[in-house]
């Protein structure tokens, strides 16, 4: 920094007014970022304020962390740089529900919950699902690329987002997208900024395509042996089946069964649908010897919850593992194996898309679970994640795993987004 | 380096039948399947990723741009080098190089035709969907770049969404994938930024798609209107009752007369417009779905809502669609399309102004679009040997541009603004806008090499390379 | 005069580039039906000269003409070609264009000569002088020998007496001999009059016929072709039948096309689009007739070609394999690219070897992934390509007329009475 604590506080003051800065370090307490504890805080109250924040920060040369609703704030390299927290809740207003057209657009630091029950008054919602959705904000989700299990269905968030409102480093303020569905006008930027984890911008506005809500779900647990699971898995995979979701979870992973590993299938759509899914499912597992149940209401919506908000809330240690759908039952089995007979995790794994999601306690064999996710990914042609841990455990890794080789490319847009690597520096790929 | 050192190079690179300096063979390089035309300096047709680089290098040394093109069926003179030099045509890069049906992905070359990736794994029960109305001819590296969409866009996404990695070779000759075979590759989304930049950041010589399970079931209707307000008001109908058809697509009845007049298949030629509906997944929800959209065809006044009977009788309604736009030329010898997008919610409204702008530029205009998406192609039709008609023309398409911005759309759906839109690019996006994506063009492609005045608004005009009224001289045909 | 219409309906949207059989080849746009329309309007535009590198691309067009099936917009690409052949003049070098004006200006046009000719070849193919040959003649022009079928004892006559129909009379027709089919095909032609004699045809074979002159129209030769067309027109159209009856791909589509030939010709233009009318390929007609069922047993597996110029230039697809598969004990499997040109092309296969024969290759291919035992080609190019072909390339299986299996199927020469 090129100025101090006290010269950029009272900057920021002036620009966006008494109410929305504080250094006062006590509240600052709860905004610590992998160890590290911001000295100013500042909440801005519109996209212009979030422009003027970041202009005397970036002349200040400070280290900006946007922060939505802190949930995936675990996500991410120890910043080498931490000074400015800028906290996006005060954007929090529905622009926009266009429902004839399946749209909305909100800004960055309205609550997932809150958006999803305002869409839910026309029957609409986002189908994007983020850990608990109490927290978690409509920018961060984007930001993170936090995906939920119903992904496999409806696309992710690369998919759903359509447009945005940034502004960069410098304060620039920009569009990206629009409110359409289809849109070629000019380079996607949107695909920039999701899952960049605020590296190149600061979200302030969202526009996502929204789904109806279906007239009916369910869901199919088929609970047995890992492996006859995992055949369920793949016979479910061959089928012409649509599944919502299909989610393989261990033991204790949720409450589903304490003992043994489960297979969830979820279907939603017609009620006619939705029973054919059910009985088709039921019949795969009947034929595997699992012991097949059918859960609606809110046994149903409870255990999606669960496996939603799987390794987000008071887990220690998250590893995220994804791999070619094909390699997912191999994975699956070797941590299921490892977990038995070395060190102790649970999983959750989505079939749709590769993905693995291990949890482990924070002692010092959990650390030991991230060089053996790698390799076993790298054999898979995928790659591991270290989603969440104390920052002792980040130490001397990077988090997002070997650097692909655009890595130099990767370099040179922030380079031209973030000249003087203010934006949660550090935090991404390589140090990004 | 002079230009007969380049092309010396370039002959060593490709060898002497694949670089083309002639005129007589150059000259059908100008003009993709838009009305601009602008002559290549050199066309060079590698054979591999090694020789592209190496043309890639060799026009860095010589300072020259190189312009991709693929099949040339693109309608935004994205293949058109605006700036002469090099046409870098990828066309004979047409190779299947891997289906892994356990993954679900294929990774195939950019000349490989888009229609024969389905074909490859059809029979296995699978296909990839993003199906533009050119898709026996237009190749996946073309639809990288335009970020291509299809009728089938409108459950399915668009390329985008089914290109997970592709490898690309950057400015400095390099070969580098981007983006991964699995999801969330750690990093930016190198590969989504690349997906639709035009051909403006390097040149694509694999791609890794996705391949889809083909649908259990399908059905698909067609449904007969007297007149246009309530076609279009059932669309916007579908959408709001929760239907996703796989696609929702609608011809007016000057299209349907160009479609009957050329190779008939059937469409009533006295309705004001029809609306094909195509719903695919498992059998109980096609069924359902396809009684409630007969249900509110016949609530908004349909004439008749046929289902087809047979796979026959589905490709026979499906076949008047994919070929409308060349039927068009059955009407007049030009047209000019448009590509603007509304919010399905603003259909009705924008086909209105469609029309009254036809009239009010008198001219014809034959509409044939992905209606699901609010994804309209109005046709302009025109005799460019008319004196001031063309000048017409191409106020009227600003019209219709201007007048999809104005309802919260956009200019262009699916064709890129290549050339011809980049003049009204400033109707979305301000300078700062654009500004943002010019750092991304920088990071890729500091020189401005690849494809140079494309997207980005410059002063020159299109109407510098717009084709020229044929001259005939008398005497020389009989 | 100068009007290409077609040239203004081509919106350049690129639907034809991979039906062209060089443009898959090559993956060269001038070499692509799109390509070569653009070079034509360049060249009325005066923006590149008709010079030697037009006319390459020009002439490396097969005619095929699978581009208009494609084409959704109609163009009529095959009209726009002849228009450019008839600029640029026939392919080739100068001692061999000498040798094709010969061919077209003297040779076709006079049934005479060309059965002079004939009886000449069958002379060189029986006297061993043949075999021989291959020690002295150059290896291309053996090579082109060697494409012959053994040519039959007796060619094939016109005559004036109607040979009438077997059982129920149900049409009167008249039917071309065609050069080529009569004098190398002679029995083909033979079996096609029983097959339409057992469907209940009077068929008359007008002896003032002559050459059909597609071949002179291909290469922009028209001068003799009017003379050609009016000869037969003059021959057929008052005959009193009520379709003209052809068996040769080739021939039925320029025949279809006299009205267009001739449309400036004050005297003919009228007659000639009416005779166009008339023209009917021998399995088009059938199908519209309701042909008699067969009853002899073919047990064979066959696949079918689809001469360029009855699929793309006739629009005639279904017609033969509904035959075909009506024929009891005959299992029909299609090839990958059956309607593809094989490389045959009229004179294309001797002014352009090389394309031809890598077409033939692609083509043997096809036919020896279906593993069926015999192809049917109802053309006699096609006929003398894919039997060059199996003997070449392999699969060494036979090629059989459309006819010829029908006819068998009927009985053949010895049918049992009815």
């Amino acid at each position: 920094m090129n100025a101090t604590i006290e010269q950029l506080a009272a900057t920021l003051e002036t620009a966006l007014g008494s109410g929305s800065v504080t250094a006062d370090a006590s509240a600052l307490a709860s905004y610590n970022v992998d160890g590290k504890s911001p000295a100013i805080f500042c909440a801005p109250k519109d996209q212009d304020e979030v422009s003027a924040a970041l202009r005397l920060c970036v002349e200040a040369r400070a280290g900006v962390i946007p922060w939505g609703g802190g949930t995936a704030i675990r996500l991410g390299n120890i910043p080498r740089q931490a000074d400015v927290i800028l906290e996006l809740k005060r954007l929090n207003k529905l622009i926009e529900h266009d429902d004839a057209n399946l749209t909305a657009s909100a800004q960055a630091g309205i609550k997932v919950v809150e958006l999803q029950q305002i869409l839910g008054q026309q029957r609409q919602f986002l189908p994007v699902e983020p850990p608990r959705p109490d927290l978690a904000t409509i920018g961060g989700t984007a930001a993170a690329n936090i995906n939920g299990p119903r992904r496999m269905l409806y696309g992710g968030v690369r998919d759903l987002v359509i447009g945005m409102k940034v502004v960069l480093a410098d304060g620039q303020q920009i569009k990206a997208g629009g409110k359409v569905v289809k849109n070629v006008a000019g380079y996607d930027m949107c695909k920039l900024f999701v899952g960049s984890l605020g590296t190149l911008g600061v979200i302030t506005e969202v526009t996502f395509k929204m789904a109806p809500i279906p007239e009916s779900a369910a869901t199919l647990v088929a609970t047995g042996p890992l492996s006859r699971g995992l055949q369920l898995v793949d016979q479910l995979m061959q089928s012409t089946l649509l599944p919502a979701a299909v989610a393989v979870v261990s033991a204790e992973a949720t409450g589903v069964d304490s003992v043994r590993p489960a297979v969830a299938v979820r279907a939603e759509g017609f009620e006619d649908a939705v029973a054919r899914h059910l009985r088709q499912a039921q019949e795969l597992a009947g034929r595997m010897g699992l012991r097949a149940e059918v859960l609606r209401e809110e046994t149903h919506r409870s255990l999606w919850e669960q496996i939603r908000d799987f390794g987000s809330s008071g887990e220690a240690v998250a590893y995220r593992v994804t791999v070619p759908v094909a390699s997912l039952a191999d994975v699956v089995e070797t941590i299921d194996r490892w977990s038995r007979s070395e060190r102790a995790a649970r999983f959750v794994a989505h079939a749709g898309s590769g993905t693995v999601w291990i949890a482990s306690a924070a002692d010092p064999a959990g650390a030991a679970w991230f060089p053996r996710l790698t390799a076993l990914a790298k054999e898979q042609r995928g790659h591991a994640v270290m989603v969440a841990a104390p920052p002792e455990f980040k130490q001397g890794v990077d988090v997002w795993g070997a650097p692909p080789e655009s890595l130099s490319i990767m370099r040179e847009i922030k380079r031209q987004f973030d000249p003087h690597a203010i934006l949660n520096p550090g935090r991404f790929i390589a140090g990004l | 380096m002079s230009r007969d050192v380049l092309i010396r190079e370039l002959r060593q690179i490709v060898g002497d039948r694949y670089v083309l300096t002639e005129k007589e063979d150059v000259i059908v390089y100008e003009q993709d399947a838009s009305i601009l035309q602008v002559m290549p300096e050199v066309v060079v047709l590698p054979a591999d990723v090694g020789q592209v680089s190496a043309v890639v290098r060799a026009a860095r040394r010589a300072n020259v741009p190189i312009v991709p093109r693929g099949s040339g069926t693109g309608l935004a003179g994205g293949a058109v080098p605006a700036e002469g030099g090099i046409v870098l045509c990828l066309a004979r890069m047409n190779r299947i190089l891997e289906i892994d049906l356990k993954n679900r992905v294929a990774v195939v070359e950019p000349g490989v035709i888009n229609i024969d990736v389905t074909k490859a794994v059809t029979k296995q029960g699978f296909f990839y969907a993003p199906d533009p109305s050119s898709q026996a001819a237009c190749s996946i590296g073309g639809n990288v770049a335009n970020n291509s969409g299809g009728p089938h866009t409108l459950a399915y996404g668009v390329t985008t969404n089914h290109v997970l990695a592709v490898e690309a070779v950057l400015d400095d000759g390099q070969a580098v994938w981007l983006g991964g075979r699995v999801a969330d590759s750690p990093g930016y989304d190198l590969c989504g930024l690349f997906v639709g930049s035009e051909g403006t950041m390097g040149i694509v010589t694999k791609a890794a798609v996705r391949l889809m399970r083909t649908r259990e079931a399908v059905q698909t209707l067609l449904a007969v209107f007297d007149r246009m307000e309530p076609a279009t008001q059932t669309v916007v109908d579908i959408t709001a009752a929760g239907i996703i058809p796989a696609a929702l697509e609608m011809m007016d009845q000057l299209t349907i007369e160009a479609v009957e007049k050329g190779k008939p298949v059937g469409y009533p030629r006295d309705a004001a417009a029809v609306l094909l509906i195509e719903l695919e997944g498992v059998r109980e929800h096609t069924e359902r779905a396809a009684r409630l959209a007969e249900e509110i065809c016949s609530r908004n006044g349909a004439r008749q809502v046929r289902r087809a009977q047979s796979e026959a009788e589905r490709q026979l309604l499906w076949k008047g669609r994919k070929e409308a736009f060349g039927a068009l030329g059955a009407l007049a010898p030009n047209y000019y399309v448009q590509d603007g997008v509304v919010p399905r919610s603003r259909l009705p409204e924008i086909m209105r102004e469609v029309a009254e702008i036809g009239s009010r530029y008198r001219l014809r205009i034959a509409n044939v679009f992905h209606a699901g998406d609010g994804n309209l192609h109005p046709n302009i039709l025109f005799d460019m040997r008319v004196p001031g008609e063309l000048d017409r023309v191409i106020e009227a398409g600003a019209a219709i541009v201007k007048a999809c911005v104005a309802a919260g759309g956009s200019l262009t759906g699916e064709h890129g603004i290549g050339l011809e839109k980049k003049a009204y690019i400033g109707l979305l996006f301000n300078d700062d806008d654009l500004e943002a994506m010019a750092r991304m063009r920088r990071a890729f492609d500091p020189d401005g090499r690849f494809n140079p005045a494309k997207v980005f608004p410059t002063p020159i005009t299109c109407a510098e390379m717009r084709r020229q009224p044929a001259k005939i001289p008398a005497g020389l045909w009989i | 005069m100068i009007n290409i219409p077609e040239l203004d309906q081509c919106v350049h949207c690129g639907l034809c580039l991979n039906q062209c059989p060089t443009y898959r080849v090559l993956q060269l746009e001038p070499e692509s039906p799109r390509g070569r329309i653009h070079l034509v309007r360049a060249v009325t535009e005066g923006r590149i000269e008709a010079n030697e590198r037009f006319a390459e691309h020009i002439h490396l067009c097969l005619m095929c003409r699978a581009c208009e099936s494609a084409c959704p917009s109609g163009v009529r690409y095959g009209r726009i070609a002849e228009a450019a052949r008839a600029v640029v003049g026939p392919p080739g070098s100068p001692l061999a264009r000498a040798l094709e004006g010969f061919v077209f200006t003297r040779l076709l046009p006079s049934p005479l000569m060309l059965r002079a000719v004939a009886r000449l070849l069958r002379l060189y193919q029986r006297s061993g002088l043949q075999s021989m040959s291959r020690a002295f003649l150059p290896a291309r022009l053996y090579e082109m020998t060697a494409m012959l079928p053994p040519l039959p004892d007796r060619f094939f006559t016109p005559q004036d007496e109607p040979l009438p129909a077997r059982g129920e009379r149900r049409a009167h027709v008249a039917m071309l001999g065609g050069c080529v089919m009569s004098l190398l095909f002679a029995d083909i032609n033979e079996a096609t009059v029983r097959v339409l004699r057992r469907n209940g045809c009077d068929v008359l074979i007008p002896k003032a016929q002559g050459c059909c002159g597609a071949l002179n129209i291909h290469n922009g030769e028209t001068t003799m072709a009017k003379v050609m067309a009016r000869r037969n027109i003059d021959a057929f159209l008052d005959c009193g039948a009520e379709a003209v009856i052809v068996n040769a791909a080739g021939c039925g589509a320029a025949m279809k096309e006299y009205g267009h030939l001739l449309r400036d010709d004050p005297v003919y233009a009228e007659k000639a689009a009416r005779f166009a009318r008339l023209v009917k390929d021998a399995s088009e007609f059938l199908a519209a007739l309701g042909p008699v069922a067969p009853r002899g047993r073919i047990e064979m597996t066959v696949t079918y070609q689809d001469p360029c110029h009855l699929a793309h230039g006739q629009r005639v697809r279904a017609q033969p394999r509904a035959l075909l598969t009506a024929v009891p004990g005959l299992r029909l499997i299609e090839m990958e690219g059956s309607d593809r040109c094989c490389g045959s092309a009229g004179i294309y296969n001797l002014t352009h070897p090389e394309m031809s024969q890598e077409l033939l290759r692609e083509k043997m291919v096809s036919i020896a992934t279906t593993s069926a035992e015999a192809v049917v080609a109802p053309n006699p190019g096609c006929m003398l390509q894919l039997g060059y072909g199996a003997s070449r390339y392999g699969p060494p299986l036979p090629v059989f007329h459309l006819m010829e299996l029908l006819d068998r199927a009927y009985g053949g020469e010895a049918p049992p009475s009815i």
